[in-house]
Formats: structure tokens, C-alpha cells, sequence
């Protein structure tokens, strides 16, 4: 039996390893073309490679003195900004080429000094033209010149900057990323003004052609990080990338870990204080979520608003914030674990008032656990697909059905409930969704030991995750970085936060290089008594 | 990459096996809580067959008045009794009585008949509470004087209804306000039986019958005369056997000895009036002893250091006026202190049991005089003379000065 498993284990590690070998044809340029010096061949090829998309813009205008030079101009209706089209380069060069009658001059001309757009190239080759056109550039071909210029003409409908749904904070910035890369680029550079700020640009996906930004700080950044980040890029080869969450699952360490390797976050705030930390980050063209790496476990337990709040504050909820895991990891296999195996754990008036709400309770308690959670699940995921307007329904339904209905029915406990909503809410408190999600899915084996072992099932389902946790890594980094390897002086940051004037180096592994965060001796004090002042009175 | 790939399997098939495995071994010692019946009180009687005869009173759960439900009006426990050769088989025959299963660790409490302990021992019962996982060696014992654990499992107490639990507080009560209760445990217990030169001590409860409000017709039986328990004083064993009690200030005494009165109630006849009595509060007490050998002349060094204020007087005084009558005051309090711990010596030595442990100071302070006297010690402990100092400081007078005079 074992065999057989083992066999179709090995057929389902085929399939997924499978190299198969798709219509590479399609993707390819093929051999690279020059741009003609007739407009009606270019057309043609243009036509040709957009298989006569209705959408592309073939404007003929006749430029020069009285009109002598016949050119074209190309672009895509909905991918550029009507305005700077018709004004910045159809009037312009209509009204400022009356004069000329070569098309070489009359190309220069243009080039260099009639166009007012922030973003002129030259382009020769063909299939380099044809992927401006789908970038939404504009192209400008002159008869009798055999290259084009390319416009920066860009301009979509696009989100307004607002504030981030899924990471809210009470203090600190409201903005969060949205689709569009420059605007969530502007978002970082405006927050580190500095010329080290570095951004490379990738493009991923044969077919999406999806620009991708690689950012990190010269200086700060640990070097070999950033070059293996780029490899693995580069190595990216996908079809399209629709969002951040694809090219997470292709570049990240572990990818059959629950746990996520890289962190995701919709906050501009919170890339530029990793980035500051000497880690990179990679941001998608479609997407609002960043991806940073490397991303250590004890990150992904970390809000802004800690380091924003004084660093009181900061540091009980942050530490709340890891009571808050550990209740929503266990609280349900040790309920389970409790009423099943170790009744004298609890004090004896609360083990006989449960005792009395289970007592007409049909299912065993692992049973209980499980519907509770299962329905808490369904519940919170119909909330998240739901339309808006049904929202409250929902809630209605969920908390009378959930809360009391089952309660009084007798299929569950009352202190089931208890337990059960607490998780729930310690669960919402993990401020990274991917955590949050790796948590809900091993609670359930968690719960599943607790009933068979009791508490020593889920002390050695925690065990084996402790260990697996001691075994991943981050772009080289260590995941349980400082807590194992254990490095004393980052636990300033970890559990609980040390007053920014004491966080004076940057975390080890990551921010090696420059690792002076700010200068010492910082702590505020109020002025020393003035001598003179003293001697006046 | 082969070898990844191998080991991804060899991951897989472990987890998967040991995933398997949790399952099918059928959760051998789970115990659902609601099929539970938790014991809060176990009393032991020897039965008229001369069997050991075990009653055990479970919490009702669903009585209680806990979560949701209303408090009823029914009684919030029930207790079985059951016979039995040993402690073990007499628990396990109360599963032919209970549909739960009967489930000791939350019991605090193990009651002891008087009668069984003279007689039989404790060991039999000590060695099923000491072996067994179940048993909480921080439970209370008690030996029931003058009736049977049985009787007093079914007493009624007003405010707490579970006996358990009633007994918890009142045990509490005196430990705290009193001092004339011995507060140790059945691990404590343990360790005076297993030590050198020191006896086994346990608390001491009786039953109070209530006065019935009909007249009784034809048999009286327990159901029929209600009663109510108190406690106080203290059981003193001799090794294994049960060999008589020290009274509420006997035991207060042997209290103020090992240091162990916190804040209790002195009274004593009033130093400015005849007839009349003044009552002081103890606030904190500390007492320790020494114990001096001289070839077979033994004393013991007794030294009780207390803090008080006074509590109520019958006859008013003014302390203002009066500077003397402080110091009379204290002196009253000292003599009572005093003749309560000789009373508590005297009647120990009578019994012959050492519940000090003078002998344990010796062993451990001299252990080649207790080699000596160890054998001896019998006739020696009743010989032993006690040399008894006691301090007192009152420190306050209430929130008065004076005291109302009548015109």
C-alpha cells in the first residue's frame, strides 16, 4: 500500500516538476526588424503585429511647409493621455515644422526642441516600437526617416491614492499602494529623498510584459541580498504577473512551508522602514501589495504604529500582540486538549460549569472545536466575498446563529464559544494577512493532536513546528532571526520596543553595512540647572 | 535534486504515518469532561462488616447555578457510599453507583471517622492517596470526632451549599481569624509521619445536630435530625493511630509554638474591673522553640513574640489616666498566651504524642543526643519541661481613646 502511495506521490511530483514545452513561437520577436522609412509599411507592420486591434490610433498628419512631409502618428486610444497627444504633439508639431522641408531636419527638429513631453526616445528596431506602442507610448514616424520617435505619453485610469484596507493604524501615514507603479514609487522616493534609493526595473511575464520594481539602498542594504534577489528575478519566467502573490510563490525559500517567506504589505510607510533596515523591496506593476525580504518571522508580528506610538505603548501592544498568536495558534486544541485529557488543570468551580455546559452537548469536544471553527471560518470568508450591502446581514446571522442560536440548541458550549471567539479575535490581531492565514490552517492540526495526545500532542505538533521554523531561512537570513540565532542586541525591537534613541543599530544580517541607526546619546533631558541663573537669585 | 526529492517523500510518508498513527491509537485515557463525576469530599468509615466503607460526595454540575441556567432549588450534590477491602476497590465500586465516572483530583477534602482510626490506622488509606496519580496531596484531612464521615457529608451549611466546599471556608476562616485549626495539608501530613521525632497532626470537625422543627415519629434517622459541622481543635495521632484531641485553645497554643496564629481573639479578665472581660486582637504572632539536653533533663525554650490592639472591654477604661493599666493589659494577654500553650504541652505530653517536635529539633540540631534519646523517647517527652516566654505589644486601642461612659 505503501508502494502505491508512494508511487502516485511520485507521479504528483511529476506533474508539478513537469517542464512542459508551451508554443514558444508566439513570444518570440523573431528576427529583429528596422523600422521602414515609408509610413504605409510601417502601418502595415504595425496593423500586422496588433492583428488590426481596434483600438490603435493611426492619425496621418502632414507637417512642413505646406504640408510636404506626410507623417504618422500611433499609439493606443486608451493607454495615453488624449491631452498630451493632441496637444503637446499634434499641434506642436503641425504649427512649429511650417517652415521645413526635409524630413531628416524636420525629424531632429522635433526630437530635440519641438516636443514638450518630458519622455522622447529614438527607437530603430521594429519589435522594441511595437511593445512602446503597448505601453501605452506614442509613436511618431516621418516619411522618409527610417526611425521613430517614441513619446512618453502614458496616461490611465488609475486609483487614487488612499488609505490602506487590510494594514490600518490609528497613528502614522494614512496612504497605502495602489495599481499603479509610479504612483506607488512616487509614494517610496518621496519618503526617502535620497540618490542611494535604488530602483531596477524588471519586466516579467512572456505575455503580461508586467514592469516590476526591485528597491533597496546602496549602502544599507547588504549587498549579496540584493544580488540574489536579482537572480532570482531574472529567473522569473511566467507568463503574466497579475499581482505580487505570483511572483512571491516563484521567489521565495520555502514554498511548501505554511509560513511565508516574504513579507506583503499595502503600506508605503512600512517598505521604506524595511528598506531603512537594509532589506529590499519588490513592487508590481497591477498590484497595491509590496513584497520585502528578507523577512524574518518576528516582522510579520510587527505594526507601524509601534514604532510610532511612544515606546510604552508600542512595546505592551506589540507584546499583546504575540500573547494574541499563541491564543489564536492553541487556544482551541488546549480547550479540546482540557475537557478531553486534563480536567485537573482548571480550578473546580470553572471545570464544573463547563462540565455542566457540556453536559447535553451530543459531540465529543474535538468535535465541538471543530464545527465552531469551521463555521467561524465560513463566516469569515462569506464576509470578505460578500457584496457591501449584505455585510450586516451576514453579521446578524453570524453572531445569532454562531452565538446564541447554536448555544441554546445545545450543539455547542457556551465556554466553546468563548474560546472560539476569542481566537477569532486574537487571530484579526496579527497584523500581516499571510501570517494570519498560516495560523488558521495549523490550528486545525493542532486540534486534531490535542485530541488524540492531549496536551502532549500539542506540545509535540508545537515542537515540530519550532523546528521547521529553525529551518527556514529568507534570502540567507534566518527566519527566527534574533530569537534562534539568538542576538542580543536586536531584542531591543523584537517583543518589546526600546525607545527609538536606544534603537541605535540596524538589524545584523540585514543592515551589516552601515549599521548605525542614530547617534547615541540622544536621550532628551531636561536643560542643567543654570549656574548663572542660580547665582542671580 | 534527486536526493530532495527522496527526502520530500520520506517527510511526507513519516508525517503521514505519524498523522495515521495519532489517530488509530483511539485516545486510550480520553475522557470526555461531561462523562466525568468529580468527587469534591471523600469520607472514610470502617463499616459494620468491618470492611473499609468509602462515601463520596460528587458535585451535580448542572445545580450549580453556573453559566445560563437558573439556580435551582435541588441540592448541587449527591453522595454514594460504597464498601470495599482497600481505598482502590472501595473507588472503583462507586462506579456501581455512579453513571459518571468518578473523578478524584478535584477533591480537596478527606474525612476520616474516628472510630476507624483508633482502630485501624491510617496507613491503608494514606498509601492509596500517596500511590495513586488521582489524588491531590494538597487536599485537606479531617477526622470527624464523635460520628462518622458518612454523617457529616451529608451536613448542611447556609450561604455555600456544597459540603466541599462549605468545609473549604470555614477551614479558611479560622486558619485566618482564629488560629485554632492546625493548617497543613495531607502532603504535610505525610511528612510528620515519615520524620524523626515529631507526630502526625490532622484537623478536627464535629457535627452539630440542628433542633428539628416537627416533631419525630418512629425511627429517627439521619434524613430525619438535620445537622450542621463545625470545626476546630486538633486530631492528635501517635505513628499510626488516632490517640486524642487538643481543644480550640490547646491547639491555638500548639499554634503560637510552631508560629502559625496570624490573627485571632484573646480573651482574659479584665485588669480594672472585677468580673469583667477584655478581649485584644492579635495582629501577627511569631513563635519559635528550642529544645535544650542535658543528659536526660530536657527543656524546651518556648518564644511567642505577639502584636495586638485591643479589641472590646466590658468595663470602660481610659488609658490616658491610667498609665499602669497598659502594662496590666499585656500582662493578662501574656498569661492567657501562656497557660494556653502549657495546656497544649500538658495535654500532648499526656497523651504521650509529640505534635511539637521537640524530638525533630534535637534530631536535627543534635543528632548524636536524639541517637540517645531517640529510643527513650516515650518516657522521656513527658518529662520534658517547657520554659514558656511571652512577649506582648499592644499598639493600638481602636479608633477611640475612651471608652462611653454611662452618667
Amino acid at each position: 500500500m505503501i508502494r502505491r502511495l508512494a508511487k502516485k506521490m511520485r507521479a504528483v511530483a511529476w506533474f508539478g516538476g513537469k517542464k512542459r514545452s508551451g508554443n514558444k513561437k508566439v513570444w518570440q520577436s523573431g528576427p529583429s526588424i528596422t523600422i521602414s522609412d515609408v509610413l504605409e509599411v510601417n502601418e502595415r507592420r504595425i496593423r500586422q503585429a496588433f492583428k488590426g486591434s481596434f483600438d490603435l490610433v493611426y492619425r496621418r498628419i502632414a507637417i512642413g511647409k505646406d504640408g510636404c512631409i506626410a507623417a504618422l502618428v500611433v499609439h493606443i486610444d486608451e493607454m495615453v493621455n488624449p491631452q498630451s497627444v493632441i496637444s503637446a504633439i499634434v499641434e506642436r508639431i503641425v504649427d512649429k515644422t511650417g517652415s521645413l522641408t526635409d524630413p531628416n531636419t524636420a525629424y531632429t527638429h522635433i526630437r530635440d526642441r519641438y516636443l514638450e513631453l518630458t519622455g522622447v526616445t529614438e527607437e530603430c528596431d521594429f519589435h522594441k516600437m511595437v511593445q512602446e506602442i503597448a505601453n501605452g507610448n506614442t509613436c511618431i514616424f516621418i516619411h522618409g526617416v527610417a526611425k521613430v520617435l517614441v513619446c512618453e505619453t502614458q496616461g490611465y485610469n488609475q486609483r487614487e491614492v488612499s488609505q490602506p484596507t487590510t494594514e490600518a493604524t490609528i497613528r502614522g501615514s494614512k496612504e497605502g499602494f495602489v495599481e499603479a507603479l509610479p504612483t506607488n514609487l512616487s509614494l517610496i522616493r518621496r519618503r526617502i529623498r535620497n540618490p542611494r534609493l535604488t530602483i531596477e526595473q524588471y519586466i516579467l511575464g512572456k505575455v503580461s510584459r508586467t514592469p516590476v520594481a526591485l528597491i533597496y539602498i546602496e549602502g544599507i542594504a547588504n549587498s549579496r541580498i540584493v544580488e540574489e534577489a536579482r537572480r532570482r528575478l531574472s529567473s522569473v519566467n511566467i507568463d503574466s504577473v497579475q499581482e505580487s502573490g505570483q511572483l512571491e510563490e516563484l521567489i521565495e525559500d520555502a514554498p511548501l512551508s505554511p509560513f511565508p517567506t516574504l513579507l506583503r504589505t499595502e503600506r508605503p510607510d512600512r517598505v521604506t522602514g524595511n528598506l531603512l533596515e537594509g532589506r529590499f523591496a519588490i513592487l508590481t506593476d497591477g498590484s497595491p501589495f509590496a513584497l520585502i525580504g528578507p523577512a524574518t518571522f518576528t516582522m510579520f508580528l510587527t505594526a507601524p504604529e509601534d514604532y510610532f506610538e511612544r515606546f510604552f505603548a508600542g512595546s505592551v501592544i506589540r507584546s499583546l500582540r504575540y500573547v494574541a498568536f499563541i491564543i489564536s495558534l492553541t487556544l482551541p486544541a488546549l480547550y479540546v486538549a482540557i475537557t478531553t485529557f486534563h480536567q485537573e488543570l482548571l480550578p473546580t468551580p470553572l471545570i464544573l460549569s463547563i462540565a455542566a455546559q457540556r453536559d447535553r452537548i451530543p459531540f465529543p469536544a474535538v468535535v465541538e472545536a471543530a464545527l465552531m471553527e469551521i463555521a467561524f471560518e465560513l463566516l469569515r470568508e462569506a464576509g470578505i466575498r460578500l457584496p457591501a450591502v449584505l455585510g450586516q446581514a451576514v453579521s446578524i446571522i453570524g453572531a445569532l446563529v454562531i452565538g446564541e442560536a447554536a448555544l441554546r440548541a445545545g450543539l455547542v458550549s457556551a465556554a466553546m464559544v468563548v474560546a472560539v471567539a476569542l481566537t477569532g479575535i486574537s487571530s484579526f490581531a496579527t497584523p500581516i494577512f499571510s501570517l494570519a492565514i498560516s495560523i488558521r490552517l495549523l490550528r486545525f492540526p493542532l486540534m486534531l493532536l490535542a485530541s488524540a495526545l492531549g496536551l502532549f500532542g500539542i506540545v509535540a505538533g508545537l515542537a515540530a513546528m519550532v523546528t521547521h521554523l529553525l529551518t527556514l531561512r529568507s534570502f540567507g537570513v534566518p527566519y527566527m532571526e534574533p530569537l534562534a540565532p539568538f542576538v542580543a542586541q536586536s531584542q531591543k525591537d523584537e517583543v518589546f520596543r526600546a525607545p527609538w534613541w536606544a534603537l541605535d543599530e540596524r538589524p545584523r544580517f540585514v543592515g551589516e553595512q552601515d549599521d548605525q541607526r542614530i547617534a547615541p546619546g540622544q536621550m532628551p533631558r531636561p536643560p542643567a540647572p543654570d549656574e548663572t541663573y542660580e547665582s542671580d537669585r | 535534486m534527486k536526493t530532495s526529492k527522496a527526502l520530500m517523500y520520506t517527510t511526507v510518508y513519516l508525517t503521514v504515518t505519524a498523522l495515521l498513527m495519532t489517530v488509530a491509537t483511539g485516545c486510550w485515557s480520553r475522557k470526555e469532561i461531561e462523562s466525568l463525576a468529580f468527587v469534591t469530599a471523600v469520607g472514610v468509615d470502617r463499616s459494620p462488616s468491618g470492611k473499609i466503607q468509602m462515601t463520596a460526595s460528587f458535585a451535580k454540575s448542572g445545580a450549580l447555578g453556573t453559566g445560563e441556567r437558573q439556580t435551582s432549588q435541588e441540592k448541587p450534590f449527591w453522595v454514594e457510599t460504597v464498601e470495599g477491602n482497600t481505598m482502590f476497590e472501595s473507588f472503583r465500586n462507586l462506579s456501581y453507583l455512579s453513571p459518571k465516572r468518578p473523578y478524584l483530583p478535584h477533591n480537596d477534602i478527606y474525612l476520616f471517622g474516628e472510630e476507624l482510626l483508633r482502630e485501624t490506622g491510617l496507613k491503608p488509606f494514606i498509601d492509596f492517596i500517596n500511590r495513586q496519580p488521582q489524588p491531590r496531596l494538597t487536599a485537606r484531612m479531617i477526622v470527624t470526632r464523635g460520628a462518622t464521615a458518612r454523617d457529616f457529608l451529608q451536613a448542611e451549611f447556609e450561604g455555600m451549599t456544597m459540603p466541599s466546599e462549605a468545609l473549604r471556608a470555614i477551614i479558611n476562616n479560622l486558619v485566618n481569624a482564629w488560629g485554632t485549626i492546625p493548617d497543613l495539608t495531607i502532603r504535610e501530613f505525610m511528612c510528620r509521619m515519615e520524620s524523626e521525632g515529631i507526630e502526625p497532626i490532622a484537623m478536627c470537625a464535629e457535627l452539630i445536630p440542628l433542633e428539628p422543627d416537627i416533631q419525630l415519629e418512629g425511627e429517627v434517622t439521619r434524613e430525619k435530625v438535620k445537622a450542621t459541622a463545625t470545626l476546630g481543635g486538633t486530631a492528635v495521632f501517635k505513628g499510626n493511630y488516632l490517640v486524642g484531641w487538643l481543644d480550640n485553645f490547646e491547639t491555638r497554643g500548639l499554634n503560637w509554638i510552631l508560629g502559625k496564629t496570624n490573627n485571632t481573639v484573646i480573651e482574659f479578665p479584665h485588669p480594672g474591673a472585677e468580673d469583667k472581660i477584655a478581649s485584644v486582637e492579635i495582629l501577627r504572632a511569631t513563635g519559635k522553640f528550642k529544645v535544650e539536653v542535658e543528659d536526660d533533663n530536657v527543656r524546651a525554650l518556648i518564644e511567642v513574640e505577639v502584636v495586638g490592639n485591643i479589641g472590646c472591654v466590658q468595663e470602660s477604661v481610659d488609658f490616658l489616666k491610667e498609665p499602669g493599666l497598659w502594662t496590666k493589659f499585656e500582662n493578662g494577654v501574656k498569661n492567657t498566651i501562656e497557660d494556653e500553650i502549657a495546656g497544649a504541652v500538658a495535654t500532648l505530653q499526656q497523651l504521650g504524642a509529640d505534635a511539637v517536635g521537640f524530638g525533630q529539633d534535637i534530631f536535627r540540631r543534635k543528632p548524636k543526643e536524639w541517637a540517645r534519646l531517640r529510643d527513650r523517647w516515650d518516657e522521656i517527652f513527658p518529662t520534658i519541661e517547657a520554659d514558656i516566654s511571652v512577649e506582648v505589644h499592644l499598639r493600638g486601642m481602636g479608633v477611640i481613646l475612651k471608652s462611653i461612659e454611662s452618667r
